[in-house]
């Protein structure tokens, strides 16, 4: 569990409206203006407080890594990107403080106009899928057979890495794919560029083709 | 009041389901708190919300009954 000001906020309303129902429950009091008051605190403000709060809070711990290693199958991701010796595309992302605890939403999220409802239901997606196909298959069946349901964009990659930095444009493998690059043809991620992003999946996917 | 009585426990319930999200934020726990737990917060708000309604009709017709001048017949 981490910090966060909306997650106190939430559980200080919880607090008091539990305090306010378990009153009126015990003592039984007589159903005056008073009381009515009072359970509309308990019964109405409160909650709504405690939900709108509950819901940032809930959101934020959404983007968390903690909370996508906590379905097994990702557990080699997140171990990856905890990993302070890896050097996975990933595992470099989650050490710069940009990216930090937030890595895996921070490049998995959709950046369009409407990125947080479009990565949210795509995230509704992952909870059925898992839920009702993958919660008991091993972790080693995953790596070799799950592939990321889409490509993953370089828009993302572009979302820091501009390509109008003159720097990036010194290097020569950039300028000779730019086109390429820009129009999505060729990932920034791919094998010889600067990926895979956790390569301990096209491994896993390798040594089973190969018959091990 | 009985009505009243199951809209406070109801809300105690959902309130149990935000804090479990709120305190192990895994996926089933925060799918929960934002479908159950809202569902049965809203649901208990308007079980109050009818009976305060309810309470102040009755009280209207009462005070209208009570103005409104007797039959002289």
């Amino acid at each position: 569990m981490h910090f966060d000001p909306f997650l106190i906020a939430a559980l200080v309303t919880t607090g008091i409206a539990a305090v306010l129902l378990l009153w009126f429950l015990i003592r039984r009091p007589a159903l005056t203006k008073s009381t009515k008051v009072i359970l509309m605190f308990g019964i109405g403000i409160l909650p709504l407080m405690t939900a709108a709060n509950g819901n940032v809070a809930g959101f934020h711990a959404t983007t968390q890594r903690s909370f996508c290693g906590s379905c097994h199958v990702m557990t080699p991701y997140s171990d990856d990107s905890d990993n302070r010796e890896s050097t996975s595309l990933a595992a470099r992302h989650a050490r710069n403080q940009m990216f930090g605890d937030q890595n895996c939403y921070t490049c998995h999220a959709d950046y369009g106009m409407f990125g947080v409802i479009v990565t949210k239901m795509g995230g509704l997606r992952h909870v059925y899928e898992y839920t009702m196909n993958y919660r008991n298959m091993p972790v080693k069946q995953f790596l070799e057979e799950i592939e990321i349901r889409k490509p993953f964009p370089n828009s993302t990659c572009m979302h820091c890495h501009s390509t109008e930095n003159p720097l990036w444009g010194t290097i020569s493998d950039h300028t000779s794919t730019i086109d390429r690059l820009r129009a999505g043809t060729l990932s920034c991620a791919s094998e010889g560029c600067h990926g895979p992003a956790h390569p301990f999946s096209k491994e896993a996917k390798r040594l089973k083709a190969a018959g091990h | 009041m009985r009505l009243l009585q199951l809209s406070a426990v109801v809300t105690l319930l959902a309130l149990a389901l935000m804090v479990w999200s709120m305190l192990q934020p895994t996926p089933l726990p925060v799918m929960l708190a934002m479908t159950v737990g809202q569902g049965l917060g809203t649901l208990a708000l308007g079980a109050f919300l009818f009976v305060v309604v309810r309470d102040l009709r009755r009280t209207y017709v009462k005070r209208r009954d009570a103005q409104e001048p007797k039959d002289p017949s």
